[in-house]
């Protein structure tokens, strides 16, 4: 039996926890304790349901620093948003990080989005793992990558901001156990990357460390497609979304059979734009059989939805709020297995992206290749390795430290 | 020995900290065992600076979600909640889980809740001793609805009745199946032990047992000396913040007083200390030595912060009150009724601060108020911080009904 400690530091929404959660119930099987720190403890709570798992608030960086340059460029850019340029701020996260470390007896931390976590186990010799989207852990180059590459940054910015982010922390760090590089946060730490190599914001890394095409096991509801001509697509948007109006109307006339689920939206909304070519799902749907019977699928990137499509061979358009998405988008359409559009651009194409992808076949061919691809090894056979490793993490316990 | 939870939930600031710290400092004299669980563990660890070995700090539970759609301004108790997840169910359920977790893996045997009520709440029914510490604001009386706090506002008291009745259902909706439920939110107090800082005067919801209040309390504040502008006429201390609405008019009004007038602003930028700065004002590189300079000062402006009033009236001198929070506001208001001090309402677009301070410095009656309340309720720090430490001590588990 080991104290296994998922930790939740930054980021919003319930995508944080999904990959955990795909091995949670096979850990707990296996008789390990769970412990999750989640930064938002009532999305935890509601997406860890009735799991036996303790749940506990994750330390935060209450304060918001003005004067940064915006857009945020590399992991430290986004890193100086929550206390990294503090060091007195860095220190208590640190140390509340280290007090639950060792209050809970974990054998193992495990992160998604969790560089303080990270740096608190490492300090006590603590194993350590990551684990959600790629995009939360930078390559080990120096310095950290610029993650809009449309943007044209002189180089000495990012340097200077990872030199700046680098001194924070070793200022809080005994000597002994300073970093030489800012990515050495994540030095010594297992990697479960949700996805896919290909879908690597940052490049493919060892093929060793993605959990491969997870599916959502959401929803209860049987799909209802509208009736007549035109294939079935499948649209999971959300209400707050600058072009959700826009959206909804392109979609009604695609000429497609739309079955959406849009989160947030009022009755209002469906009123708008429901129709004979556009039905609005009433409760949350049946994943599976959405994708099973689903052509193809617009959404905003969330990667839950994503890799799900992907597995079921489904190509996706996605509509990004998020730099994260964007990136992913921006993967798929490299793969021909879906197309994106640009998050900044005040008018996007939307139709023009829908068109495409409804007319030409290849991207259908490119996304059936990706899940054939990545489906010889199935999500069981995934899960019951990514145990196995942690259960050797847990069991290596005090050797890890730095 | 006993293990101490010292928590820290809602509210900002360092000025529930200021006051933790010396309980804590007091705690572990006795030798026992202390834990802070803050909201802001960022100033939590500037404020009990060199205690890093001795005291713990974690995170308390945060409510991470904004409620839409309450009627502004909250009014009384259950309407501050509602805006920390009180109307939420799931929030406060994963809240009270928090807490839990918290309270099972430190092992404390005593909570200390200063404006933490979802602390109490999780510990309902459990083995630790319960007290609360801190600004009597925090805590309403044992009535039902919980009062209006803002008595100038003409309300229905059917609205008071309805918040209650709404955070109530959320409380017992959260609660464990086997905890009771409380039939009134002031229950959510019950069998704590009640430790007001400050006097029965200065309750913000009238005077209630006496034995509630600690008396004026004089937590340790600053280090830099108070140095005053050279030259003659009375001394002035002012204590405020930048973000304050009329810090201007208020630094002018300042810079033209017949006083002498030592300023500690916090936030303040080079551009208006140097616009203000002159031989009649002058401004303090860090944080002045609180307790010095209330000794030397004739008279204190600052924003009606709990503490600082506190120490003011301590040291007999009277105030000008700015406040920008209700809660300061009432207290505010409590020091004009008992002719210590004058207070500028914080909703006054053109506030007369340059007539009330002529004011308070003509008049030597403000002074004379204020001292007799020093004489009715000074007591020595020591006395206050070792009166917490025995009743924290005390402190017995609740029968919940």
């Amino acid at each position: 039996m080991s104290r296994i400690l998922l930790t939740w530091e930054l980021g919003t929404g319930f995508g944080h926890l999904g990959p955990f959660l795909g091995l949670a119930p096979r850990l707990l099987e296996r008789g390990h304790v769970l412990h999750v720190a989640a930064r938002e403890i009532a999305g935890a709570a509601q997406a860890l349901g009735d799991l036996p798992v303790t749940l506990h608030q994750a330390p935060l960086c209450l304060n918001t620093y003005g004067g940064l340059q915006e857009p945020p460029l590399n992991y430290s850019e986004i890193l100086m948003r929550y206390g990294y340029l503090e060091p007195p701020m860095l220190g208590a996260m640190l140390a509340a990080w280290r007090s639950l470390i060792r209050a809970v007896g974990a054998d193992v931390v495990i992160a998604d989005h969790a560089p303080t976590a990270l740096l608190a186990a490492r300090g006590l010799g603590v194993a350590r793992a990551v684990i959600g989207s790629p995009f939360n852990v930078p390559p080990a180059v120096d310095p950290a990558p610029n993650m809009r590459p449309w943007a044209n940054v002189p180089p000495a910015r990012l340097v200077d901001s990872d030199r700046r982010v680098l001194e924070a922390i070793n200022s809080q760090l005994p000597p002994a156990g300073r970093l030489g590089a800012m990515h050495g946060i994540f030095d010594g730490a297992a990697r479960f990357f949700s996805g896919v190599p290909e879908l690597d914001p940052y490049g493919a890394r060892d093929s060793g460390d993605y959990l491969g095409l997870q599916a959502l096991s959401t929803g209860g509801a049987v799909p209802q497609w509208p009736a007549g001509e035109g294939v079935p697509l499948f649209a999971y948007l959300h209400a707050d979304y600058p072009h959700v109006e826009r959206a909804l109307q392109v979609l009604a006339a695609s000429g497609a059979r739309v079955l959406a689920h849009v989160l947030g939206g009022t009755p209002a909304l469906v009123q708008r734009h429901a129709g004979p070519r556009l039905r609005f799902a009433p409760a949350l749907l049946d994943f599976q059989r959405v994708t099973a019977e689903c052509a193809l699928c617009v959404c905003h990137g969330n990667v839950g939805t994503t890799l799900g499509m992907l597995q079921g061979g489904r190509p996706v358009l996605v509509l990004p709020k998020h730099l994260e998405h964007f990136l992913l988008g921006g993967a798929l359409e490299r793969i021909g297995a879906g197309r994106v559009v640009h998050p900044d651009d005040p008018a996007p194409d939307i139709a023009g992206a829908l068109a495409a992808l409804l007319g030409d076949p290849a991207y259908g061919r490119g996304a059936r290749a990706l899940a054939q691809r990545h489906g010889a090894q199935s999500v069981g056979t995934m899960t019951d390795r990514a145990v196995a490793r942690i259960e050797a993490l847990a069991a290596q316990g005090a050797g890890s430290a730095t | 020995m006993n293990h101490v939870l010292l928590a820290w939930e809602l509210g900002g600031g360092v000025g529930h900290l200021a006051p933790l710290r010396a309980v804590a400092e007091g705690l572990l004299s006795r030798g026992h065992r202390v834990t802070l669980a803050a909201r802001d563990i960022g100033s939590a660890a500037t404020i009990f600076g060199g205690l890093e070995r001795q005291v713990r700090i974690v995170q308390s539970p945060v409510c991470s979600r904004n409620y839409g759609g309450l009627a502004d301004p909250p009014l009384n108790f259950a309407e501050i909640l509602m805006r920390f997840g009180y109307l939420d169910a799931s929030m406060l359920k994963a809240l009270l889980q928090g807490w839990r977790s918290l309270f099972e893996l430190t092992g404390a045997d005593r909570l200390v809740a200063d404006h933490a009520p979802t602390a109490l709440l999780a510990a309902r029914g459990g083995a630790m001793a319960c007290s609360t510490f801190g600004n009597p604001f925090a805590v309403p009386p044992p009535v039902a609805p919980t009062p209006n706090m803002r008595d100038w506002l003409e309300v229905p008291a059917q609205r008071l009745q309805d918040s209650d009745e709404r955070v109530v259902a959320a409380i017992n909706a959260a609660l464990a199946p086997a905890v009771p439920p409380i039939a009134s939110l002031h229950r959510l107090f019950d069998g704590a032990d009640c430790l007001f800082v400050g006097v029965p005067e200065l309750d913000p919801y009238g005077p209630r047992a006496a034995g509630s209040y600690l008396g004026l309390h004089m937590v340790r504040s600053g280090s830099e000396p108070a140095v005053w502008p050279e030259g003659e006429g009375p001394r002035v201390f002012a204590y405020l913040r930048m973000d304050y609405a009329h810090v201007d008019t208020c630094l002018a009004v300042l810079s033209a007083a017949p006083a002498r007038c030592l300023v500690n602003l916090l936030g303040g930028t080079p551009q208006l200390t140097e616009r203000y700065r002159g031989p009649r004002l002058s401004f303090s590189a860090g944080h002045v030595d609180i307790e010095q300079a209330l000794a030397q000062c004739d008279v204190l402006v600052c924003h009606s912060g709990l503490g600082t009033v506190n120490a003011a009236l301590r040291s007999g001198k009277p105030l000008l009150l700015l406040p920008a929070q209700l809660e300061q506001f009432l207290l505010a208001r409590n020091v004009e009724k008992l002719g210590a001090g004058l207070t500028v309402h914080p909703e006054t677009e053109a506030p007369d601060i340059a007539g009330s301070l002529a004011r308070l410095l003509a008049d030597p009656g403000f002074t004379q108020q204020a001292r007799a309340l020093a004489q009715r309720h000074g007591a020595p720090a020591a006395d206050v911080v070792a009166r917490v430490v025995a009743r924290i001590e005390a402190s017995v588990p609740a029968t919940v009904p």
